[in-house]
């Protein structure tokens, strides 16, 4: 068993709740122990960057020395979270290495144990990956050497069966920092991008970060493409229980691409 | 080009430079106010210091009401977590700053 420290940051103990639940999921059927820090507090996030870059690192660097308790590696789900974290690590003298989920569950070991697990192998889904603008770059900080076009994300849906869509915006800004301050920008990115997911033939987004999945899915009018957390496709694809209680806090319902693609 | 932002927007903070979007600047000093308050971000809590803080209502409210069908939206802000600590934080960071 591989035992990690989780920073699930405030989303996930939030309006992202499925993602923490999903991640859980995941994590325990891979066997891998998440050991919550105890006491963590919010990152800072971008708030904190912008106003006073001593306080976002301080806030974010608090959370790394607590984590320096429950291990060597500390894992964020959140992509804000992740590279905040990633820039104080590099801005102090912590031994921590910091993770995204998608680096615990992406290297070839881990990979090759989902594919094993796969129970409903989701070939008929058609899906577009979506990294936004945090978890990759910039590349100083996150250490992708393919931060134009990650790949990440697109090798775990490949492993669950299903078919990864090209497309030209898994890096684009959807605007989610600006959501309750500027609502009109935000509808206009992320409007954007979920046309250019149907243009690519894509029946849903995933993602990694709870602020693209919330600001993608929440401002959907009637386009109707389903956004889901990569762990929730995971979960699903492992015949995971519970995986199916999570859609329900969709916006969009993606229980109905989800049979289709099941049964093709 | 991103950092050259940040640095600049930090520059400006520090300088008490009025925002040209007083909107944007208005939400992360509440945000960093509910991080201060509560250790960890309430997200109701949030919108309502950002309403109080920009005077307006908040907005989106039939965007709300579907969110809390969905069960998104918590309506409980759960225990503070760290505050005596994250009151020090902050209050060390404002000291080496003079």
């Amino acid at each position: 068993m591989r035992a990690v420290s989780y920073y699930p940051g405030c989303s996930l103990h939030g309006m992202a709740w499925e993602y923490d639940a999903s991640t859980q999921a995941v994590c325990r059927a891979l066997d891998i122990e998440l050991r919550e820090v105890a006491d963590w507090t919010c990152c800072g996030a971008s708030s904190g960057y912008s106003l006073d870059r001593s306080l976002g690192l301080a806030l974010a660097a608090r959370n790394l020395a607590l984590a320096g308790a429950t291990g060597d590696e500390l894992v964020a789900p959140c992509a804000a979270c992740y590279q905040r974290l990633r820039i104080a690590r590099k801005a102090s003298a912590s031994g921590v290495t910091v993770l995204h989920l998608l680096d615990l569950l992406g290297d070839a070991g881990t990979l090759a144990r989902i594919r094993q697990s796969v129970q409903r192998p989701l070939g008929g889904l058609k899906a577009v990956c979506y990294y936004g603008c945090l978890l990759v770059r910039p590349p100083d900080v996150t250490g992708v050497a393919e931060y134009e076009d990650p790949q990440s994300m697109d090798r775990m849906m490949e492993a669950i069966g299903a078919e990864v869509r090209p497309w030209s915006f898994k890096t684009d800004c959807c605007g989610a920092g600006l959501a309750i301050a500027r609502p009109g920008v935000v509808r206009r990115l992320s409007g954007r991008l979920v046309a250019m997911a149907r243009e690519a033939g894509a029946d849903c987004i995933v993602t990694a970060c709870p602020m693209c999945q919330a600001n993608l899915d929440i401002r959907q009018e009637a386009q109707g493409l389903p956004v889901m957390y990569f762990t929730e496709l995971l979960a699903w694809a492992m015949g995971l229980e519970g995986a199916g209680a999570w859609w329900s806090r969709h916006m969009v319902d993606p229980a109905p691409m989800l049979a289709k693609a099941e049964a093709s | 080009m991103a950092g050259v932002i940040g640095a600049l927007k930090q520059r400006a903070t520090a300088a008490r430079v009025r925002a040209g979007d007083r909107q944007i600047a208005a939400f992360h000093q509440a945000f960093l106010e509910s991080v201060k308050a509560r250790g960890r971000i309430y997200e109701l809590g949030l919108i309502a210091r950002y309403a109080l803080k920009t005077r307006r209502p908040p907005g989106g409210l039939r965007l709300g009401a579907r969110m809390a069908r969905k069960g998104k939206l918590q309506f409980s802000p759960g225990k503070k977590t760290a505050t005596r600590e994250i009151r020090q934080l902050f209050k060390l960071v404002k000291g080496r700053a003079r």
